[in-house]
């Protein structure tokens, strides 16, 4: 198990040189001249040749990959044109912002998503499983830009529950040491900052989760009704196991493979910033720092953007590929 | 009721209801078992044996069928007790083993957790005591090195070791009635023999009834005090071990017993018996067997035989033992 994790992460290698390829040759596949795409037609010769040597695109290819590939070992990403800083330590409260929020849309869409789903599949064509199987597909079809305005408007708008954009209240800001609110305020013992980062953190996890919500449903309902016909559920309610235990111990754990397949693509796809939940909540994720360096052409930080997207991706399979083996015994990796 | 009996089956049908309509899988069976005895259920697949053994044990699903009729268990009548009454039957006063034992162990719980879950549901033992009753019952049923297979997963094990720990399981609170639907045939042919020997040793130290069913003569002989045999969904025969091999009546019975092989007749092609069972569905008027069998008379193609008291404990379901057919009218039609 061990040396197959190992395994596994030194294979992460191979793909990330892959992904750093491809990443580096964006700026090379712009027809044109880049510094003339980022800066525009416009610009005055010196600015551009200034741009040039910036981006370091007056030396060779080899040795620009070169640099390029010293710099990342290093955890350099390089530096942002807009406002020159170096991307690493400018995208990580973005980052923690997009995984906290993703952390709590998935757990959001986890606990009712598989639930809903159980019971749907336990009482199967009850009027429960009808409603839950007709939520699942508004919810799947629901766009996410239309349910984060309808979110505000009733919850903030009108009854003035939950505030509707940002990460923390503006009055009583939050102190980032880790940039994960929650820690952080935990850390300092803020306890009523605490209960703020969660109100702001309700609306756009229902936004952001909903969606993986109704696939989860969708997918624990299928799975259950195909592991509550085997001939292990038959056994156990032949010994006498009460129908709770026989769904939620015996056939829970054997449906949830697939489960885990979905709620890994669904984290991984989060992760990789939803842009437009991060917009429509004011919410400062990695989808509206991408978004932002897109409109105005910040190439290092759209390169470092796809090369953090790509990692976390991959190592979210690892995790899930890993899981599977705790859940299923016959799953052994060698 | 006669006290002697421990289970008494009378008028048993279960229907299933499907899209293509009404189906009797088991049409007004009845039999007794009696203390330590063991009682064959033989019949081909699709006869439905397999249905009566769920029916008594009350897992076959109410959404889906009607069981009508009356199982009584040591005097209780168990069709008309509560699920949760029915329940502390279930795995503690009739047990029950099923055919694959490749699927019939949960495949994602180690053995021990399944064993003590199943003695722990009956008997009020703490874990500890429960682990320990659950080695002895692996040391019981022949596992070698039964503390570590506690420890094992179902896919670990063969399938005569699988077979042996579901029968360790369904012994572990010492029913009174076993039922064993076909436990040998997923089996190699010498493993049947020790499965059978484990069964009969059991059978012995516990005065635990037996109720078998198999499609396997060889099995009958080996095993049954008494022996059922069941033709589409309805009892045909009934007698002890003895007069079914020797004296067989109904014409399916001889059919099965000729279509055996044995290796002190030299013949060149094994017998069997013309025609299919017919579809559960689409039931002949009359005889159900009436279009396979070689002296079918007119009558025999327009009433259903009544089951015919032939001897003391011998009934067969046939004309040809009908008091007003044998004195006279009924000449064979063909």
């Amino acid at each position: 198990m061990l040396a197959y994790t190992i395994r596994r992460l030194l294979m992460l290698i191979p793909v990330l040189i892959g992904m750093s390829l491809l990443v580096f040759s964006i700026i090379h596949l712009i027809p044109g001249d880049p510094a003339k795409t980022i800066l525009g037609e416009k610009a005055s010769p010196e600015v551009l040749e200034n741009m040039r040597e910036e981006l370091g695109l007056n030396d060779p290819l080899l040795i620009q990959y070169k640099n390029y590939m010293l710099g990342l070992v290093q955890g350099d990403l390089g530096t942002s044109i807009r406002t020159k800083v170096p991307i690493a330590k400018e995208m990580k409260p973005y980052l923690a912002g997009t995984m906290e929020l993703t952390f709590f849309a998935m757990a959001f869409a986890l606990f009712i998503g598989v639930n809903a789903g159980i019971l749907a599949a336990w009482k199967q064509n009850s009027w429960f499983d009808y409603m839950a199987m007709l939520i699942a597909l508004i919810g799947v079809s629901m766009p996410v830009f239309w349910l984060g305005l309808m979110e505000q408007w009733v919850f903030a708008q009108n009854l003035h529950w939950l505030p509707s954009i940002g990460r923390s209240s503006i009055i009583n800001p939050v102190h980032p040491i880790s940039h994960f609110y929650i820690i952080d305020t935990i850390l300092v013992g803020d306890f009523g900052g605490l209960l703020e980062v969660l109100k702001h953190l309700i609306l756009p996890s229902i936004a952001l989760g909903t969606i993986p919500m109704a696939i989860i449903a969708r997918m624990t309902r299928s799975s259950m009704l195909e592991v509550m016909r085997s001939d292990y559920i038959r056994t156990a309610k032949a010994k006498g196991v009460k129908e709770f235990f026989l769904v939620y111990k015996h056939a829970l754990k054997n449906a949830f493979i697939p489960i885990l397949t979905v709620v890994g693509l669904q984290t991984g796809l989060l992760l990789g910033g939803a842009v437009l939940t991060e917009t429509i909540f004011a919410w400062p994720g990695i989808g509206k720092y991408l978004y932002d360096a897109i409109s105005i052409r910040d190439y290092p930080v759209i390169q470092s953007g796809i090369l953090i997207i790509a990692f976390i991706f991959v190592m979210i399979n690892l995790i899930v590929d890993l899981l599977y083996s705790a859940i299923d015994p016959r799953i052994r990796y060698r | 009721m006669t006290v002697e009996n421990i289970l008494e089956v009378n008028q048993l049908s279960t229907v299933f209801h499907s899209d293509e309509g009404e189906i009797p899988a088991v049409n007004e069976v009845s039999f007794e078992l009696k203390p330590g005895e063991t009682l064959g259920i033989v019949g081909e697949s699709g006869s439905g044996k397999s249905v009566t053994s769920l029916s008594i044990m009350g897992l076959v699903s109410k959404q889906n069928a009607d069981v009508k009729g009356s199982i009584l268990y040591k005097g209780k009548e168990l069709t008309s007790l509560s699920e949760k009454r029915m329940r502390a039957i279930r795995g503690n006063e009739i047990a029950m083993i099923f055919q694959e034992p490749m699927t019939s162990l949960n495949p994602v719980y180690t053995i021990g957790n399944q064993l003590v879950e199943a003695v722990i549901l009956h008997m009020s033992l703490s874990k500890k005591e429960a682990e320990k009753r659950a080695i002895d019952m692996l040391k019981l049923v022949g596992i070698p090195r039964a503390e570590e297979i506690m420890n094992e997963y179902p896919h670990q094990l063969s399938g005569g070791m699988r077979q042996r720990v579901m029968i360790a399981m369904a012994m572990s609170c010492i029913p009174s009635v076993l039922i064993a639907d076909e436990p040998t045939t997923a089996l190699d042919v010498t493993i049947q023999a020790q499965i059978l020997d484990l069964m009969r040793k059991l059978k012995d130290d516990f005065n635990t009834s037996i109720l078998l069913i198999t499609h396997d003569l060889g099995v009958v002989a080996e095993m049954c005090d008494r022996v059922i045999v069941m033709y589409a969904g309805k009892v045909v025969e009934e007698a002890d071990v003895r007069t079914i091999f020797h004296d067989p009546k109904h014409i399916y019975t001889k059919g099965l017993i000729q279509s055996t092989p044995r290796l002190s007749e030299d013949r060149d092609r094994l017998y069997s018996i013309p025609g299919n069972v017919p579809s559960i569905t689409n039931m002949p008027k009359g005889c159900s067997f009436a279009p396979r069998c070689a002296n079918a008379m007119d009558i025999c193609y327009e009433k259903m035989p009544a089951l015919i008291s032939i001897d003391d404990g011998h009934k067969a379901r046939c004309w040809l033992y009908d008091e007003g057919i044998r004195n006279g009218e009924g000449k064979n039609s063909e």
